[in-house]
């Protein structure tokens, strides 16, 4: 089942450094990374479209986000996974305080 | 040892990724930052080439990660290490938790997890398209052919969107990305 992605990509971890090697591979490697980028930003857009536009939630995301952007940068060690375990312990916290989950059947605002 | 270390990375990655394949793409991001196996060229090199393979991202880029640090020893454990999580955890909920995930707590936890996510992702996808960008700029003569790349995928990504019924796949973003570098860097 997972077999042929797996061959194909072993065989592929031992060319591929030969084949970066070709100019014109290289060059086309650079423009790929461009596209990377943008799609992992689009997966993060499209997951913002379908969230519920709730205070709480939009604040974790931009915090978040800024903070990842700021570890990001200046190359801090601060694992995104401590970010994670941050947000879900805030987002506890929140709400055994104020008693309305950000889902489905809490307290209507 | 390499091996040990593959197997605790990628445990981590399929424990943490929460919200699916991209998700993952920051934890091990992470993970082989922080193990030196990596920088962030050759990641990004490795993702695009993972994207492009057919089965799930994530354990694409395991496979790859495992197989270019430690051959076809490293590339199993890595595989078997990032699924592995996601198996037990499923398997363990089906079976002893089952009011688990309708608590309030979990839900209140997850509902703080879920836009954090968001975030990291969308952090990581923007610094990657910046320093793509940016740091070529400020070399002493000026390149900005990274950022005509982005410029042009962007408007045709979103554009075909938009404009025309079908949405580009990934798989086309990637070719066309490729086609441009060969291109725009050939010259």
């Amino acid at each position: 089942m997972v077999l042929p992605s797996f061959i194909i990509i072993y065989l592929i971890s031992i060319f591929l450094d030969s084949f970066i090697k070709i100019t014109w591979i290289a060059n086309a490697f650079k423009g790929i990374r461009m596209a990377v980028g943008i799609l992992i930003l689009d997966a993060a857009v499209n997951m913002f479209r379908k969230m519920k536009k709730q205070v709480i939630p939009c604040v974790i995301m931009g915090c978040s986000f800024t903070a990842m952007l700021l570890i990001s940068i200046f190359a801090w060690s601060f694992s995104s996974v401590f970010l994670m375990l941050i947000a879900g312990v805030v987002s506890l916290v929140i709400f055994v305080i104020h008693g309305a989950p950000s889902e489905k059947g809490g307290e209507r605002k | 040892m390499i091996y040990l270390e593959l197997l605790i990375g990628f445990l981590t990655v399929g424990l943490f990724s929460f919200g699916g394949a991209y998700a993952a793409i920051p934890l091990i991001r992470d993970v082989v930052l922080s193990y030196g196996w990596l920088d962030d060229e050759a990641l990004a090199n490795m993702i695009a080439v993972s994207e492009s393979t057919p089965g799930p991202i994530m354990v694409n880029l395991a496979t790859y990660v495992g197989c270019s640090k430690a051959g076809i020893p490293g590339g199993i454990i890595a595989t078997a290490a990032v699924v592995l999580p996601a198996f037990l955890i499923i398997l363990l909920i089906m079976v002893l938790l089952k009011n688990a995930l309708g608590n309030r707590y979990v839900k209140a936890v997850i509902g703080g997890l879920k836009p954090c996510i968001i975030g990291i992702i969308g952090a990581t996808g923007f610094f990657m398209i910046l320093s793509s960008c940016i740091t070529p700029l400020t070399q002493e003569s000026a390149d900005f052919r990274p950022v005509l790349i982005t410029v042009i995928l962007a408007l045709f990504y979103y554009g075909s969107r938009k404009f025309l019924k079908n949405k580009v796949s990934p798989i086309m973003l990637i070719v066309t990305s490729a086609v441009l570098g060969v291109a725009v860097y050939g010259i």
